[in-house]
């Protein structure tokens, strides 16, 4: 069985030397198959622990999750074999993803947390990402009164090695100043942030895109457009980013930078209707569907853009996946697209996600956001982009 | 009431003796760099003195050949350990100095006013004596200041618990410093000649001032050469090799070539060498690296662009800020364009091999295909020049992207090794040309291509792509085989395939097996599902929406196959389903594929069945 580990070793060969990506992925899904395959479940562990984090941190947090599931009831069958640190680290990453995915009930994430709660409080761990965690579903949930209330028991809870990085820790509390509407003592906790002295992976990634918008309310528009340009050449087109790329779109179509705009939404699209983590697409959607109104309201009928193929715009019948197998294989020719079937899809998308999100959370926050953002027009202005160097 | 911090100096020692530096050598390398600096301090100071000053007159004229290290070995005996001096005639310290610098952690006489001009030197933290500590209990420094003709002599003793004492000599020297270590107990390999010289020539070999050992009778020069690279040559060919010469000597490897570097910025020179294999990551290049002639580090690693692990280099760099462990530069905008220069420096050397030794490019970018890979990513040019030079994997064998292109007039590509490997040798005997790009780098190099020729249309397949192109039967064909097609339906159904009968090469193939990234996503998550608990079992259960279509195999049946041909005329549908299920249970073992529960079981019971349906064959004994 010698070639086995050869082969083995050539796939972690290859994967050290790969930065995140597919290719990586896609090498890690391979080894864990041959690993399988062999019946070698300490390998099959170390390359799934490996594939977690790549997936998490390339918008594949559905690979994450099935790799975890796996590890983790491994893990319980052979405790002594496995760093139970480690597995408590990535926990709570998979729990944090959960929310994204709407088609997984409120008691099945709730049943998830209590069993990492068990698991960090077994191990002598606080509870403090469990309950960043809560509170960052409590806002996507816009349920203010559970915010406030995680927001108090995750502050008082110690700091200790099971924390998330103290960068992305930051960002959480800059999202909940920006949730209570106080964007000065946001910009204050984000300083360290947006000064380079805290960072990380995601760290100012997806700080950047989150102050554009209230930075355009209060009219500082210089620094937006600072903030802007600088979170664009960091987002590198990561999947793990869609949500942050909407929330470009949505600056760019209130600055009427149409053609930036349009760029990342061809760039991204493709990425985005494979993703599983459905309210990233929402948050996507939303800016494109802000850019193309927009661009139709400036006279616009249609434009020319490079669509993938699973993507059938017809009249104004909605999004239509699958199905297209007789097709010859995938071009991605450049196509004249008429604006409104475009807003048709999107919106028609958008409506979808809202539904079952909604339906599932029991709130109307989504349908709410999408409501609210026909009122961003007043904001509209024409603000060119500094010339961008590379 | 103000109280001022209580520090351990015991406890600071040791901290910064034994766990700043990795090993307890680099005291040679700090000697050696506080006797350079002090050379240089007293050179400067005549420089200031030719602008006027009356101390400068007086110095220069006696002083004026200075700038010689002496390190002297005094070997040990029975009754006592051997001893050290290092002996410089640099610029020495007065009284107020050794209080100020020599006896304060923290303070160095480079970065106050006193000296002037720090970057000229090497020292910069006040801490470098403290390794001394490593190898000595004790330090003695004697050093007269070159300051003034008067100067005293005088002897300062510090000890690693932090206490030191201070006197004047009453004998002059010349100006300088000596500084005196005796050997602790278990260092005795540092103070053994041998050692001590390769120690010497390991750090100080490209000094620009004379370094001397003297042990007894025996004297030599440390550093006979200066810099390499700086040497005068009747020809580019004489110079590179000699470099690759040097190299040799150096790192004990047959380089293939030497590129001289040189950057403006971070005043940095040296040479590259190309590798004569590729490494692999365990195994990345590190480069040796030098501050001002003093050797800094054996594995700097961000001076050098990360995609150049073609090369093993040797840089000297002149302005540039180390790091406190001397291993690595503070990564600012400076770093940034040196290391940019010296990526300049490595691509415009393949430009010019392109240019002139088309061969020899050829030659290099097969061995660095890698390396190569990386660089042409990252710049335009060479993704211009090399891109077609590099070489992929096809159905085909290897063969470089350029002839790739020209042998066929659309390119194909799959981003998965496993992708690859299901359709690969079906695709080679269709002549269907199909790259791999599931290998580093790949998928973005072409993604690049694709962005730059637009009109060129990539099509980047799924492996059920391929059962489209392959031969359609003709309507007897497909009315001989109908029952074949309904039941091996009917019979995977229950583990999500789909089947199809059509006509391919090879004629020994009986099935092709696909499976298309959401359908090995399907099967990933059934695997997960088989070992995960209940509660994480059941959140997969609702991770997408109900399966679709896009989820499914593909099992596609050779038509020209003899089996199949013989499958097709069973008329015993048991038998025929039996048949079915093995074909399908090999092809996804041959594919690598580990079984679900399921499909474990149909691989069980076929082969049961198939015993039994052999031994039915044979008659019963006594019957
Ligand atoms: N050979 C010498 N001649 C003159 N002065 C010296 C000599 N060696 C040390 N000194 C003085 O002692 C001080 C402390 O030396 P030390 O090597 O600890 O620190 P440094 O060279 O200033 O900085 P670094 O920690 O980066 O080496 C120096 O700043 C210098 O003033
Ligand atoms: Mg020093």
């Amino acid at each position: 069985m010698s070639s086995f580990l050869d082969q083995i070793n050539q796939i972690i060969d290859q994967v050290n030397k790969l930065p995140n990506g597919n290719t990586k992925i896609g090498l890690l899904e391979e080894g864990i198959r041959l690993a399988d395959l062999h019946q070698r479940e300490d390998i099959g562990y170390e390359l799934r622990e490996e594939l977690i984090e790549v997936s998490t941190f390339w918008g594949a947090p559905e690979k994450a999750l099935l790799a975890f599931s796996w590890i983790l009831a491994e893990y319980d069958r052979n405790p002594d074999q496995y760093d139970l640190h480690h597995l408590l680290w990535q926990y709570k990453w998979v729990i944090a993803s959960l929310d994204d995915f709407p088609h997984i009930s409120l008691q099945q994430i709730d049943q998830a947390m209590e069993d990492m709660s068990r698991r960090y409080k077994e191990s002598g761990l606080g509870l403090r990402p469990l309950y960043k965690i809560a509170c960052e579903h409590a806002m996507t949930r816009k349920d203010r009164e559970k915010v406030k209330y995680f927001q108090k028991l995750w502050r008082s809870e110690k700091i200790d090695h099971g924390n998330d990085c103290s960068a992305c820790e930051r960002d959480s509390q800059v999202s909940y100043y920006l949730f209570v509407n106080d964007l000065e003592r946001a910009l204050k906790a984000a300083e360290p942030i947006l000064s380079g002295k805290m960072k990380c992976g995601e760290v100012p990634h997806v700080t950047l895109p989150e102050l554009l918008l209230p930075l355009l309310r209060k009219k500082e528009i210089n620094l937006a457009v600072d903030y802007y340009l600088w979170a664009a050449k960091i987002l590198n087109r990561d999947p793990d980013f869609i949500a942050e790329y909407g929330k470009l779109m949505t600056f760019l179509a209130l600055t009427s930078n149409f053609k930036e705009g349009i760029k990342i939404f061809e760039k991204m699209l493709p990425a985005v209707l494979e993703a599983k983590a459905l309210s990233r697409r929402f948050t996507f959607q939303l800016g494109a569907s802000l850019l193309f109104h927009y661009l139709q309201d400036s006279g616009k009928d249609s434009i020319s853009l490079r669509l993938p193929q699973e993507l059938k715009l017809s009249g104004s019948k909605g999004l239509d996946k699958n199905g297209t197998e007789t097709d010859k294989a995938k071009k991605i020719p450049s196509q004249n697209v008429q604006i409104q079937s475009l807003i048709d899809w999107i919106d028609n998308d958008l409506l979808h996600l809202a539904k079952l999100f909604d339906e599932r959370n029991g709130t109307n926050a989504f349908r709410a956001e999408i409501d609210e953002a026909k009122n961003l027009k007043d904001l509209c202005c024409v603000i060119p982009l500094k010339k961008e160097e590379d | 009431m103000e109280h001022q911090f209580r520090i351990n100096l015991q406890g600071i020692i040791d901290l910064l003796s034994n766990n700043l530096y990795g090993e307890s050598r680099v005291f040679i390398r700090e000697l050696l760099q506080n006797g350079v600096d002090a050379i240089q301090a007293r050179s400067q100071l005549i420089d200031k003195g030719a602008d006027g000053s009356a101390l400068g007159d007086s110095l220069r004229d006696n002083d004026i050949n200075f700038g010689h290290l002496k390190i002297e070995l005094i070997p040990g005996n029975s009754g006592s350990l051997p001893v050290l001096s290092f002996v410089d005639d640099g610029i020495g310290l007065t009284e107020e100095e050794v209080h100020r610098f020599l006896a304060t952690i923290g303070q160095s006489s480079k970065t106050s006013n006193l000296w002037k001009a720090r970057e000229n030197f090497l020292g910069q933290f006040g801490i470098g004596l403290l390794s001394c500590f490593m190898v000595s209990e004790e330090i003695v420094v004697i050093t007269r200041s070159a300051r003034s003709e008067d100067a005293p002599t005088l002897e300062w003793k510090g000890r690693s618990d932090g206490t030191y004492k201070i006197r004047v000599l009453n004998y002059s020297i010349e100006p300088g410093t000596q500084v005196y270590l005796n050997c602790k107990p278990g260092c005795e390999s540092m103070f053994e000649l041998d050692e001590l010289i390769t120690n010497l020539v390991y750090y100080g070999g490209l000094l620009p001032y004379k370094i001397e050992v003297i042990s007894g009778k025996k004297r030599q020069i440390i550093n006979p050469e200066g810099i390499p690279w700086h040497q005068e040559f009747p020809s580019e060919t004489k110079k590179i090799e000699y470099l690759l010469e040097y190299g040799k000597k150096t790192f004990d490897v047959d380089f293939i070539d030497a590129i001289p570097l040189r950057s403006k910025i971070g005043k940095v020179d040296g040479v590259a060498f190309v590798l004569p294999y590729a490494p692999t990551v365990a195994q990345n290049p590190t480069h040796r690296v030098y501050l001002k002639q003093m050797l800094l580090s054996e594995k700097a690693e961000n001076l050098v662009p990360n995609w150049a692990f073609f090369v093993k280099c040797i840089i000297n760099v002149n302005d540039l800020r180390p790091t406190a462990s001397r291993e690595s530069f503070y990564e600012d905008e400076k770093l940034q364009k040196t290391r940019e220069a010296i990526g300049d420096n490595l691509r415009n050397y393949l430009f010019h091999l392109h240019r002139t030794q088309p061969d020899r490019l050829r030659r290099v970018i097969q061995l660095h295909n890698l390396s190569i890979k990386a660089m042409a990513l990252e710049n335009d040019d060479c993704f211009h020049m090399f891109m077609d030079l590099l070489t992929f994997e096809t159905s085909k064998g290897n063969m470089t992207f350029g002839e790739y292109r020209r042998s066929t007039d659309q390119i194909r590509y799959v981003t998965q090794l496993d992708a690859f490997r299901q359709i690969a040798p079906v695709a080679a005997a269709q002549q269907i040309q199909i790259l791999n790009a599931g290998y580093v780098y790949e998928e973005a190099l072409l993604e690049k291509y694709q962005a730059l020729h637009p009109d060129d249309e990539l099509q980047k397949i799924q492996p059920s792509d391929l059962s489209h192109d392959l031969e359609d039967l003709s309507i007897e064909e497909r009315e001989k085989s109908h029952h074949l097609a309904q039941l091996a339906d009917v019979v995977l159904q229950p583990y999500h395939c789909m089947t199809q009968i059509r006509k391919f090469q090879p004629d020994d193939l009986p099935v092709l097996l696909t499976i298309d990234g959401e359908a090995e996503f399907r099967r990933d998550l059934d695997r997960s599902k088989e070992v995960a608990n209940e509660l994480w079992s059941s959140i997969m259960d609702h991770l997408s929406p109900a399966a679709s279509i896009s989820t499914y195999a593909q099992l596609c049946f050779n038509y020209r196959n003899p089996l199949v041909k013989r499958l097709i005329s069973i008329r015993d549908k048991e038998l025929l389903r039996r048949c079915i299920e093995m074909l399908y249970v090999q092809s996804l073992l041959l594919g690598h594929h580990p079984l679900d529960a399921k499909e474990m079981k149909l691989l069980n019971r076929g082969l049961l069945g198939l015993i039994e349906w052999g031994l039915n064959q044979i008659p019963m004994k006594d019957s």
